[in-house]
């Protein structure tokens, strides 16, 4: 008999909806009551538990790629800044030590200064550090390369790296070829070099550092140093 | 007392609640779990991306820094050899590019002597035995472009002690700096 008759199922859904805002109303909520749809309190909060532990675990496998991700840029990244600073610190310590005839260290052997008169110390505080450029051929204001050249061409003299300066991080070369400068295994898929170039300014170094990554350019950075020995020129 | 009549409870009971083909409860159990997988998934990327974004503008504003470093010590070998007292100061509010860099640049935005020189006054002469001089005070805007209105900037204050040479009066050279 019931298979014959027509379903009528649109009839029966607005009665139990009807029947269950009722019972909800009333403040009882009983979504046992609705067959078709509703479910029973057991199987809601089963379900919120399972929600939760699925949201966890996917919260905990997302924010461990996410981490990863952000660690491996920061465990690359940082290396490549403090190599870069590193070699640029080499640069501007020995600049200002370059041509240097007084200052404030106790010796500086000529070895480093790059010139033929004795260094010697500072005896009153009120006295300026010296260099030793006025008149010399690096003060030419028409080729004011000859300064920066000059200066790389000592900076590339192996004999200079002694007390109190350090061998430099990385190797200087005379002219503007560029060099690579060592990374640690962390970035060892990029390489870094620095070419050295003389500024367009008198008593100014250019230095640009390249980085690639598998032969991909990333960025390129310059940098500037300069030559406190060019304000004695005159 | 025959067979009694099923209690009201019994008989509100959906039999067949777990595997009806109406059922809510797969519904319920499915549209919560996806739900909060969306939003656990949107929150995550967003944050990767706040992330990422945050340390793409840092890189960004470093490099602004750099540039105004570059252009500071640049401005160094510009007083030694370009500053002449008997004309008008050239280097000041020009952006300058940095060359071999399409995107960064520097500004001078400021150079004056500290205290301000009165009219007559002149640096005072170079010495190799006295420190004297007198104090520059520099500000320099480093810039880095993206794109037309996508800029980054960075202004730094630096100090220069300065003084006239002997033989050139007019001009100044950077003794010491800081």
């Amino acid at each position: 008999m019931k298979t014959m008759l027509p379903k009528q199922p649109n009839l029966q859904k607005i009665n139990r909806n009807q029947n269950l805002i009722l019972k909800n109303i009333n403040g009882k909520f009983f979504s046992s009551l609705n067959q078709e749809i509703g479910s029973s309190m057991i199987e809601l909060l089963i379900a919120a538990v399972v929600a939760l532990f699925a949201a966890s675990a996917a919260a905990q496998i997302m924010t461990n790629l996410h981490n990863s991700g952000v660690n491996r840029r920061t465990a690359v990244g940082t290396p490549i800044d403090v190599a870069i600073s590193n070699d640029l610190a080499w640069f501007q310590q020995y600049a200002m030590l370059w041509r240097m005839q007084k200052g404030p260290y106790k010796n500086l052997p000529i070895q480093i200064t790059k010139t033929d008169i004795p260094y010697s110390q500072i005896q009153n505080t009120t006295e300026p550090n010296q260099y030793v450029t006025k008149g010399q051929f690096e003060c030419d204001p028409i080729n004011i390369t000859n300064m920066a050249i000059a200066f790389q061409l000592d900076a590339s003299n192996s004999a200079t790296y002694t007390a109190p300066i350090n061998t430099p991080p990385n190797p200087i070369p005379a002219g503007a070829s560029s060099q690579s400068i060592s990374l640690p295994a962390a970035a060892s898929e990029y390489t870094l070099s620095r070419q050295i170039l003389p500024g367009s300014v008198l008593g100014t170094l250019k230095i640009v550092y390249t980085l690639k990554k598998l032969g991909a350019l990333q960025f390129v950075k310059t940098s500037s140093v300069y030559l406190p020995a060019s304000g004695w020129c005159s | 007392m025959g067979a009694t009549a099923p209690s009201l409870i019994a008989r509100r009971r959906r039999p067949e609640a777990a595997v009806s083909d109406e059922s809510g409860f797969v519904l319920i159990l499915v549209l919560p779990v996806a739900l909060m997988l969306i939003m656990t998934a949107l929150s995550l990327v967003s944050r990767s991306n706040s992330a990422a974004l945050s340390s793409a503008r840092e890189a960004r504003a470093q490099a602004a820094r750099m540039a105004a470093e570059y252009g500071f010590l640049e401005m160094m070998g510009r007083v030694n050899s370009e500053y002449d007292s008997s004309k008008p100061i050239t280097f000041i509010d020009v952006e300058n590019a940095i060359p071999g860099s399409m995107t960064t640049s520097y500004t001078i935005l400021a150079f004056s002597f500290d205290p301000p020189l009165t009219a007559g006054d002149a640096p005072k002469t170079c010495s190799d035995t006295t420190n004297d001089g007198n104090d520059v005070n520099l500000s320099i805007l480093g810039k880095f472009k993206i794109g037309p209105n996508n800029i980054y900037t960075q202004t730094i204050s630096r100090s220069l002690r300065v003084c006239a040479p002997p033989s050139n009066p007019n001009q100044l050279r950077v003794r010491s700096y800081q």
